[in-house]
């Protein structure tokens, strides 16, 4: 060993130093970037004691726990934001304009016609409630195809972003296979396809397979390629519109369709599949729920003739197919959006309101009050009655199928939301891992600055040793110059 | 004995000590110089026969030695074409007449040819990979040419071989014949799919759509189409002639692995090769289905992004793609005694009849060092050693100008004798 | 390598995400204690949501009825009181009519009291409750009774009945020898199909048999209203009109005297009719009242029943609130702490 390299190795002592507070400030700055991970700069024995090989933190567990809890969490969070939405938009605050609160206005004032059936102020007043009723029902149609339109829009959206990530993944794991391959660091391009991953975890449930050079292959959880060399399409075509009966395009995933998510606490993993489920399957049902309650108004204020001579008809309520009648116990799609009030009860349109005491709608024959006696109110209790009679329903609505009409809206309204429940109760919790998890995974893999503080008061010393050696040398060398005269 | 004999033998020992300040000139010159080797002055008596009662004095002869063999420490610099040898060795280079030399300054950098050069201008050398991996020729310089980056610009290797692994759930449900991803209907349908990217002659991508489908208990069939055939959308039906391959997979309804086809699947890339997907590890297990191994060679044509050097002297070309490729593998020389290697301008050593044969071999292998890239052997030149040396010299050289002076004052004595 | 067990950014998440945590809890609980309902009962209750919506409407349809019952009661208490004019009424007329039996009474008087007596009938009959005709049975737009006058219908058909059954008029002086026989197959032929047969509705009564038909209860419909065809009502019409009319004829003693021995019979009927009705009536609004009543518990049933499931305890609100907001208070304290809690300010 000589003076010289003595100096030399001080020296690189001193660059070591440079580059692992380069790698503390990193740090440090980087404290508050949830994707980043924290580096360390470790010396490493080589010949002439060459510095600093970088690692990077990583937990590869929490990580894919993590991402699992993220695509959990915003499955769970599109389905329960969305039913949010359709709550206020379609049931109301304290479901004020909900067809059940309506409906039950409808009866208050059905009854309150019959105790006087005379007073044409009160069959004023119930032909307001039953229009109130069908414009709960028209609005709510279109309110249910509207959300339907933009959850298809997001949709859309939702798989123009996820191309973009996949391209930028492909980007991001260029960067790690050949950093690999040439032994560079390559934490950054690490952090960013990490980053990345999170962001596509967002949209698609998804799981990695890292092969040779550090290579990933990212494919859906149910096995649907999504990344392997180049990023596969994720192809959606978007419906122009929406109407009752429409079927939504498939999202497509190298050729295999998303499926929806069941369930209010939904197996619906990702974005995508979240807003699926709330266009094909939430929607879907409750527009044949409406429909189911629109059929049950119509056949409830159905005329009969008297002594059954004639066919029954549409009376209060009608729609496009009359004078037929809805097929008992079978769902027409979209009668939610075509019930009408009859033109002939309705003031508004010129019809004579004391039809709906009297009968005859639809002509002489459904006359049930011959005599036009003032006070007739046997059909108005009818109709009461059969709102409160039991009625078959179309199982395929979701719903208890024999009730009557008054509790079947009701219990529309209890299915609707025992489904948001457990999607606020699904949402909590899954915020609450992704939350957990991410804390997890920053603790294992994050910054804590105070340590690294500390790491820089350790390298001030062995920077000041260093130093501290190299003026030893040079006092050395001065003294052995002046030596040489 | 004679004074004159005195005389010369102080200006003998002066004409010593001067070489000796010689070489501390030139190392204290060269201190900073990549690879340079430190030179030093070994003396040796010179004795005249001499009687009984009559001493003849002699001499000094001056030795040059280079320490060529002791090695300089290693300084880290930031460029991936500076080599250094940790260990013994030297880099063969020649300069631009062509003749081979040795050398240990490694500062390489690309002249406009894609030649390496160093600071001296002399050109590394290596063998190339251009006919397979290469072995070192024994004790010689042939076979060796100048390293050069420039070429094989673009590459595109089609590709021959992969590996699929993965788990096919069990319980699955079984497809009607009808359906099935080879009968290639409307209506096929497929238990799993997946995709994986070849490349063909050309080194374009052909993305291959694998289809699973059961077909019974323990049998399931596997169809490779071309994806450029699918249909938008939903993959079936595919066009005309996109079936690639299809085979019929047997597992066994006991431990659930592959059974049948051990040999793998030969899928003819459309304008490629044979591609044989190994799917030996394949599984069918009560489990979902899960990939465990999806990997296939074979890279589409890029250019040269940069240049990466192995300990082992292989230099890697790195494709922008990020693929790799040797392009040569740099040897190292050595002799039997490097320190009798004849030193030549520019820090270049050549063998010497007392040096030794020529030895050639890889780096890292029969004794030889390991490259490190990145990295420039200093001199090994020590200033201090070398100012102490000087001390040394200059006193001695005082010494012995004083037996000089003395002579001269006796041969005045002696002058004066006679008057 | 592992870093550290805690990352900075996870210690200043972990604050940020409870603290807005918390203040989201407090925001509900406030709203909790202002409504004393819960935020969100559909979030509350799920599937539950549908009873409390079942229990409201069921709530204000019941308070609905019971209002409903209100006019129904005031249509009965008018019926009752028009009932108990009328047996008033008839009361005064059989009194007259037992004194002119005996030979007590001029022929004036009787004739008198008959005509008032019917004028008394025809006005209760036809006195409109909020613009209904109470004693019109459904037809409740139209006068139940027609008046009693030359040129009526009804007045037509009793002199055309009369004539054709003497064939001659009333005011013929040969009416006055009309035998005591003669006089009572008149008043079992004809009198009585008049007004106990189709006459009735053909000449005097515009109202229907039916009465009004109301909903009391949820499930429970009740005859509301008397109709002005009730025999009790026919028969005192009956009498009034026979005695009013024949006792200004010239009707001689031994008819008068068969007529008001048959009437002093129809008006006693009359008044036990009268008495029966009266009691049913009596007892349709006792059920009214007693349904009301019923409704009425039922309704407070449910309101307490909507207060329990979507109902927020008062003191419990307020303790939440009190808990979230020393929560929020220590939260922020500790936020600050920890946040001075750094290397730093050690490293000078």
């Amino acid at each position: 060993m000589s003076l010289s390299s003595a100096l030399n190795i001080a020296q690189s002592s001193i660059r070591n130093t440079a580059r692992q507070t380069s790698i503390v400030s990193r740090n440090v700055l980087e404290a508050n970037n949830p994707d980043y991970n924290r580096r360390a700069a470790v010396t490493t024995t080589s010949p002439g004691a060459r510095a600093v090989e970088i690692q990077r933190a990583a937990n590869e567990q929490l990580f894919r726990q993590n991402l699992q809890a993220v695509s959990a969490y915003n499955g769970q969070g599109a389905l329960s934001s969305g039913m949010e939405r359709l709550n206020l938009s379609i049931n109301g605050v304290d479901n004020a304009t909900s067809p059940a609160t309506a409906l039950g206005r409808l009866q208050e004032a059905l009854q309150l016609y019959s105790t006087s059936p005379s007073n044409r102020n009160l069959a004023e007043n119930t032909l307001d409630a039953a229009r109130q009723v069908v414009r709960t029902l028209n609005d709510g149609t279109s309110a249910l195809q509207s959300f339907r339109t933009v959850a298809d829009q997001e949709i859309a959206i939702a798989t123009g972003e996820l191309n973009r990530l996949l391209a930028d993944l492909e980007a991001a794991n260029n960067a790690v296979v050949s950093g690999t391959r040439s032994g560079r660091d390559i934490s950054d391009a690490l952090d960013q396809r990490d980053a990345t991953l999170k962001k596509i975890a967002e949209y698609v449930p998804i799981s990695t397979y890292t092969r040779g050079d550090n290579d990933m292959v990212v494919s859906t959880r149910d096995g649907s390629m999504l990344f392997e060399t180049v990023p596969r399409s994720v192809s959606f075509t978007p419906n122009g519109a929406y109407a009752p009966g429409t079927t939504g395009n498939q999202v497509y995933i190298d050729g295999v369709p998303v499926s929806l998510g069941t369930g209010g606490n939904t197996d619906a993993s990702g974005r995508i599949a979240g807003m699926i489920q709330l266009r094909d399957g939430v929607t879907v049902t409750m527009q044949a729920q409406f429909d189911e309650i629109a059929r049950g108004l119509i056949s409830a204020f159905a005329e009969t003739s008297p002594g059954g001579v004639l066919p029954d008809a549409p009376g209060l309520f009608t729609w496009l197919g009359a004078p037929a009648m809805p097929a008992t116990g079978t769902l027409v799609t979209g009668l939610a959006g075509q019930i009408r009030l009859n033109p002939a009860i309705d003031s508004a349109q010129g019809g004579n309101p004391e039809l709906l005491r009297d009968g005859g709608a639809n002509g002489a024959g459904y006359v049930h009050n011959a005599g036009g006696n003032a006070s007739y109110s046997a059909l108005l209790l009818s109709y009461g009655d059969r709102i409160a009679a039991p009625m078959t329903f179309d199982p395929a609505a979701g719903i208890d199928n024999s009730s009557s009409l008054a509790d079947y809206s009701t219990a529309s309204i209890g299915w609707f939301d025992a489904l948001r429940k457990d999607a606020a109760d699904g949402a909590n919790a899954k915020e609450a891992l992704a939350v957990r998890t991410a804390e997890a995974l920053s603790n294992e893999t994050g910054v804590n600055i105070d340590m690294e503080m500390s790491l820089l008061l350790d390298l001030e010393h062995s920077y000041e040793a260093s130093s501290r050696l190299i003026r030893a040398v040079d006092e050395m060398l001065a003294a052995l110059l002046n030596a040489v005269r | 004995m004679s004074l004159y004999g005195m005389m010369r033998t102080g200006v003998s020992g002066m004409n010593a000590q001067a070489n000796r300040l010689s070489t501390v000139a030139d190392n204290i010159a060269n201190s900073g110089t990549t690879g340079y080797k430190r030179s030093s002055t070994e003396f040796s008596s010179l004795i005249i026969p001499s009687t009984t009662g009559n001493y003849t004095s002699g001499g000094v002869t001056t030795t040059i030695r280079t320490s060529i063999s002791q090695q300089g420490d290693l300084k880290y610099t930031s460029s991936g074409s500076d080599l250094a040898i940790n260990g013994d060795g030297f880099f063969v280079v020649q300069n631009s007449s062509g003749t081979p030399y040795l050398t240990r300054a490694g500062s390489f950098v690309p002249d406009g040819e894609g030649r390496l050069v160093n600071a001296a201008g002399f050109y590394l050398m290596g063998y190339s990979f251009a006919a397979g991996p290469p072995s070192a020729t024994a004790n010689g310089f042939g076979g060796l040419e100048m390293v050069s980056i420039a070429q094989e610009e673009l590459i595109a290797v089609p590709s021959t071989q992969g590996v699929f692994t993965a788990n096919l759930p069990v319980g699955a449900d079984v497809v009607v014949p009808g359906n099935l991803p080879s009968a290639n209907a409307a209506t096929a349908t497929s238990t799993q799919k997946t995709s994986l990217v070849v490349y063909d002659n050309l080194g374009s991508e052909v993305m291959l759509d694998i289809h699973y489908a059961k077909t019974g208990p323990n049998t399931w069939e596997i169809a490779v189409f071309d994806q450029a055939g699918a249909a938008p959308g939903a993959p079936f039906p595919y066009a005309p002639g996109s079936l690639l391959a299809t085979s019929t997979l047997t597992f066994d309804g006991t431990t659930g692995a592959l059974t049948a086809p051990l040999a793998g699947v030969d899928i003819p890339v459309p304008n490629g090769g044979t591609f044989n997907l190994d799917i030996s590890k394949m599984t069918q297990l009560g489990t979902d289905y899960t990939q465990l191994k999806v990997e296939a060679n074979g890279n589409a044509p890029s250019g040269i992004e940069s240049i990466e050097i192995g300990s082992d002297g292989t230099m890697y070309a790195q494709y922008k793609n990020g693929s790799f490729r040797e392009l040569y593998r740099i040897p190292l020389a050595n002799v039997q005694s490097p320190d009798m290697l004849r030193a030549l301008p520019g820090n270049v050593y050549t063998p010497s009849a007392d040096s030794g044969d020529l030895q050639m071999g890889f780096p890292g292998s029969g004794g030889l060092g390991s490259m490190v890239s990145g990295a420039l052997e200093n001199s090994n030149v020590d200033i201090a050693e070398e100012l102490t040396a000087m001390i040394e010299s200059q006193r001695s050289y005082t010494a012995k100008s004083k037996v000089f002076q003395t002579g001269a004052d006796l041969m005045d004595i002696l002058v004066n004798l006679k008057r | 390598m592992k870093a550290s067990p805690v990352s900075s950014l996870s210690i200043s998440q972990a604050l940020r995400y409870s603290a807005m945590r918390t203040q989201g809890d407090l925001v509900k609980a406030q709203k909790e204690l202002d409504t004393g309902k819960v935020f969100d009962s559909g979030l509350a209750l799920g599937a539950r949501t549908a009873h409390t919506v079942t229990f409201a409407r069921d709530f204000d349809r019941l308070n609905g009825i019971v209002d409903s019952n209100g006019i129904v009661a005031a249509r009965l208490t008018a019926t009752q009181d028009a009932l108990s004019n009328l047996t008033g009424a008839a009361q005064e007329l059989l009194g007259v009519l037992t004194a002119s039996s005996s030979g007590d009474a001029a022929a004036s008087v009787t004739r008198n009291s008959g005509r008032a007596a019917l004028a008394a009938l025809t006005s209760i009959l036809n006195t409109p409750i909020n613009g209904e005709y109470m004693f019109a049975g459904i037809n409740t737009d139209v006068k139940p009774l027609d008046s009693f006058a030359d040129g009526s219908s009804s007045k037509v058909a009793f002199d055309a009945a009369f004539l054709a059954h003497f064939g001659f008029s009333q005011n013929d002086p040969a009416a006055a020898n009309i035998t005591t026989a003669q006089m009572d197959a008149f008043m079992t032929a004809e009198l009585e199909p008049q007004f106990l047969g189709a006459g009735w509705q053909a000449n005097w009564s515009g109202a229907t048999d039916q009465p009004i038909v109301s909903r009391i209860a949820l499930n429970e419909t009740a005859e509301t209203s008397v109709s002005g065809n009730h025999d009790a009502i026919r028969k005192l019409a009956m009498a009034a009109a026979a005695i009013g009319d024949l006792f200004d004829s010239n009707l001689g003693a031994a008819g008068r005297k068969a007529l008001v021995d048959k009437m002093v019979g129809v008006v006693g009927e009359a008044i036990s009719s009268l008495a029966a009705l009266q009691s049913e009536v009596g007892v349709v609004e006792q059920r009214v009242e007693a349904a009301s009543e019923r409704m009425t518990m039922q309704a407070d049933l449910f309101e307490r029943m909507i207060a329990d499931t979507e109902g927020v305890d008062p003191y419990e609100a307020a303790s939440r609130v009190q808990n979230l907001l020393s929560q929020i208070e220590t939260s922020y304290a500790l936020t600050a702490r920890i946040q001075q809690l750094s290397l730093l300010r050690f490293l000078g």
